[in-house]
């Protein structure tokens, strides 16, 4: 019996761990601002370029990058994006690449060009406004021209992106937005573990006061 | 006195304006900076000539055999290796041609060579195309090795004298072209290296 107990725990615990984990696997990059309440932004990964590694000629090839307001006070606050163009010895290999970022929401085009050029994001652009808990997601294309020369084998090009934020209090006719991700199932999943955990101590301690 | 009275209200009513503008138009700021990096893959192969050991046992890196008799045979392994990041097609050139004593083609010998030598080529696994140029018939994964496209080649019992004092060179040169976006199989891959 206590086995069959034990067996049953362990693999709820397994299964816990296991949604958890495949719940918080997502393959973009994100732009969080106001992790642990503090006023500054962290992209994970550090290059939000994830999916553009060892491209080849004829590629059209996706990336997602999704911008979060993780500020835990009601603050909204407003995005926006410029771009510095490409480093020094990047600029040849980007020039024959063509990147296209548009919103997800309403797919408005941010930026039509070849990637070594600042075109549309020259200057500081708006990209949104985003609630306590809310996000906004960018998708961007990476065009891959079929004719890219030999030349280009292994070459690197690096692209600086800038972001701001303006903070604002929330007014009270402000619609009610938020993040309606997993945090929830986050949370139920915490307490669960908890519970089971502590159901695992209650019972060991009672076996050793009964064989005592 | 009563002038004084619409100076003050229109003091305060410009005060209560400026600061609940103040208050609407405040606002904290943040910068920051990312480094977004694109890289290109790339294609690349090593074609790999090998030799078996007299007992066969061990595989050594092919050297110039001299001396070879008509009804011998001569071990030479031919595979090509991919060494890039990329999937590739791969086909293989091979080119013979008889050399004199002084290391000058002799084009007649070469013209007849076919009917000399043997070479055990894997039909299997390599397709022979009109355009001389042996095809690997699937797409080499990064880091795999074709199947030998031969093993060994054989002097003819018949080798006639003619080619005695003569030296048989055998130009190998592999080939490859990405997979990606090119063509259902290697017969359809375009972008072949001159």
């Amino acid at each position: 019996m206590r086995k069959t107990f034990r067996c049953i725990l362990g693999f709820a615990l397994a299964l816990i761990l296991s949604v958890s984990t495949s719940v918080a696997a997502f393959a973009e990059s994100t732009v969080s601002y106001g992790d642990d309440n503090a006023q500054k932004f962290v992209f994970a990964p550090n290059d939000l370029f994830e999916n553009f590694k060892n491209v080849m000629p004829g590629d059209s090839i996706t990336q997602k990058i999704t911008i979060r307001n993780r500020r835990l006070n009601d603050v909204k606050i407003k995005i926006y994006i410029r771009s510095l163009g490409a480093n020094e010895g990047s600029e040849e290999f980007l020039s024959q690449l063509k990147l296209k970022v548009e919103q997800a929401d309403d797919e408005s085009i941010m930026f039509d060009a070849p990637a070594d050029q600042t075109a549309q994001l020259t200057e500081w652009t708006y990209i949104g406004t985003v609630y306590s808990g809310g996000k906004i997601d960018l998708n961007l294309t990476l065009e891959v021209p079929i004719e890219l020369d030999n030349d280009f084998q292994d070459a690197i090009g690096s692209i600086n992106w800038q972001f701001r934020v303006e903070e604002f209090p929330v007014d009270p006719e402000d619609p009610v937005t938020g993040d309606e991700s997993t945090i929830f199932l986050f949370a139920l999943l915490c307490l669960l573990s908890v519970a089971v955990f502590v159901v695992l101590i209650v019972v060991r301690k009672k076996r050793a006061a009964e064989e005592k | 006195m009563k002038r004084r009275i619409p100076a003050i209200a229109l003091v305060l009513a410009l005060l209560v304006i400026a600061t609940s503008a103040y208050v609407t138009l405040a606002y904290f700021t943040a910068d920051d900076q990312v480094t977004n990096v694109i890289t290109a893959g790339n294609v690349k192969i090593q074609l790999c000539e090998m030799m078996a050991t007299d007992n066969g046992d061990t595989l050594v890196p092919f050297e110039n055999v001299s001396g070879v008799m008509p009804g011998t045979e001569v071990s030479k392994i031919v595979t090509v290796k991919n060494t890039g990041n990329n999937a590739a097609y791969v086909r293989v050139s091979v080119e013979s041609l008889i050399k004199d004593a002084s290391g000058i083609e002799d084009e007649l010998l070469t013209g007849e060579l076919d009917s000399y030598i043997e070479i055990d080529i894997d039909s299997t696994n390599w397709t022979y195309m009109d355009d001389g140029y042996y095809y690997y018939n699937t797409a080499l994964e990064a880091g795999a090795e074709t199947e030998p496209l031969f093993t060994i080649v054989k002097y003819s019992e018949k080798m006639p004298n003619e080619y005695q004092n003569t030296t048989l060179e055998m130009n190998i040169t592999a080939y490859a072209t990405q997979k990606a976006n090119n063509g259902a199989n290697v017969f359809e891959a375009s972008g072949w290296p001159a």
